[in-house]
């Protein structure tokens, strides 16, 4: 009898990951010695999917996030397409994760708020940020991209984004270490109140995209408690004001406007039959035809040229007689 | 909100194949309900077809169902692939489970006298304010 060898695999409970912020979370483990790592085995094959989902899932706070995603490696093997079932606790909360550190970056790319420094070399702005997740590597680069020409420092308590020719990550910094905003605050305050709209305003919407987490950096914040309050006394006041003057020029539009859309006596025979035609539905004609095409010319001329029928020229493009094919026959009569 | 009903049945004809008449037929005066959202007043005006086996139902079936959209359906006929849904799995795919409870019938879940409930239609009335008018 053959002895099988079994492959041990250690179940999702039985590892523990540990992170450099092993001394805050105070674990037993960081004083024992790490034991002796087996030699790899049969390599384990995944999707692209789960990759780009670890990659993200990786960035999140949450301190069991190896955790979980070591047991999805583990699904995976006996359900190579567990990804799929979205209806399972573990993939939701995997998806759940990614997506917060998706919307965290996006947040970073809206909420950075650079200030200015002069230096001999040439300008450099310096921001400070407070991100949810160790988003700060996945950000760099929209920034790098978005302002190209800069020479710039975003700040943040993990690490600080330094752009000044090549991209790098410096040690963490703290919030003194950024200057503060300055003019550039007041001229966000004005911004901000000149496109709020009070007869707009929806709180819940506001909030989903403007978290109150990150209003401690936006200092045109500080004035939306005031204009919220005020915000429907404002609305009543634009309700109650009388109708402001009408601009330069309005009146004449509007005079020709109305008298395009009064209808009027038909002038003579010619345009009432006209008009007859252009509303014809006698024949099933009317269903499939672009245009009619009418005549042209002096009612009193002495004599009438009478075509077959339209070709597609005259009836789709120009509605006109003279216009297509026999029209130009006709024009290059002496 | 009489705009956000339009936008919402052109949603549907686009998205959920519903055709114009589906959505007008039993609206009175010819506007559309401003208590309830297009989708959830058709399913009303058409109970005898629910509820719907989550487990089986074709994907033009299950986009009929109020409270499940484009995307949640999506996920429901590639997870029950692999997996039957039951209640709880639905939860977990869905935005408000109390939405789609009374329309679907998974292993463990009969929706068992809500469906002809005469008070349904009140349970499911829209609970947000009435809009007002900016220049009454």
């Amino acid at each position: 009898m053959r002895a099988q060898q079994r492959r041990k695999t250690w179940g999702a409970d039985a590892i523990r990951f540990v992170t450099g912020n092993a001394e805050k979370e105070n674990d037993l483990f960081s004083e024992q010695e790490a034991p002796e790592l087996p030699t790899i085995g049969a390599a384990l094959r995944v999707s692209p999917r789960f990759l780009d989902l670890a990659d993200l899932v990786c960035r999140h706070k949450e301190p069991t996030r190896y955790n979980l995603l070591y047991a999805a490696l583990l699904r995976l093997r006996e359900t190579p397409r567990f990804l799929e079932i979205a209806s399972d606790p573990l993939v939701r909360r995997l998806e759940d994760m990614a997506r917060a550190v998706r919307r965290d970056c996006h947040k970073m790319t809206a909420f950075v708020r650079f200030r200015e420094i002069e230096a001999p070399d040439g300008a450099r702005f310096v921001a400070w940020f407070e991100p949810s997740h160790y988003i700060e590597e996945l950000a760099a680069p929209f920034f790098v991209d978005r302002f190209a020409s800069m020479q710039f420092a975003i700040l943040t308590p993990r690490t600080s984004i330094l752009r000044d020719g090549t991209l790098r990550f410096g040690p963490g910094a703290r919030r003194d270490d950024a200057p503060p905003l300055g003019d550039f605050a007041g001229a966000w305050d004005v911004y901000y109140r000149s496109i709020f709209n009070p007869a707009r305003l929806m709180k819940r919407a506001m909030l989903k995209e403007m978290p109150k987490k990150y209003w401690a950096n936006l200092p045109e914040t500080r004035q939306i408690a005031a204009m919220s309050s005020a915000a429907h006394l404002r609305e009543d006041q634009m309700v109650a004001a009388p109708a402001a003057k009408a601009e330069h020029g309005v009146a004449r539009v509007a005079a020709r406007f109305a008298e395009a859309r009064t209808p009027r006596e038909p002038a003579d025979a010619y345009e009432a039959l006209l008009r007859e035609a252009k509303a014809c539905r006698l024949c099933s004609l009317a269903d499939c035809a672009t245009q009619i095409v009418f005549g042209e010319g002096p009612m009193q001329a002495r004599a009438i040229f009478v075509g077959e029928q339209p070709g597609d020229q005259e009836e789709v493009r120009l509605g006109g007689v003279d216009e297509g094919f026999q029209g130009l026959r006709l024009g290059r009569c002496p | 909100m009489r705009e956000h009903r339009l936008y919402q049945a052109d949603w549907l004809m686009r998205y959920y194949g519903f055709a114009a008449e589906e959505i007008v037929d039993g609206a009175s005066d010819g506007m559309l309900d401003l208590e309830r959202d297009p989708k959830l007043a058709w399913a009303l005006r058409n109970r005898a077809l629910f509820p719907i086996d989550v487990n089986r139902a074709p994907r033009e079936t299950l986009l009929r169902v109020p409270g499940l959209g484009a995307r949640v359906v999506k996920r429901i006929l590639t997870a029950r692939r692999h997996v039957a849904l039951r209640i709880d799995d639905l939860a977990r795919l869905v935005h408000s489970l109390d939405a789609v409870r009374p329309f679907v019938v998974t292993p463990d879940w009969r929706p068992t006298g809500l469906i002809d409930s005469a008070s349904l239609v009140g349970k499911l009335a829209s609970r947000g304010s009435r809009q007002l008018d900016l220049f009454a």
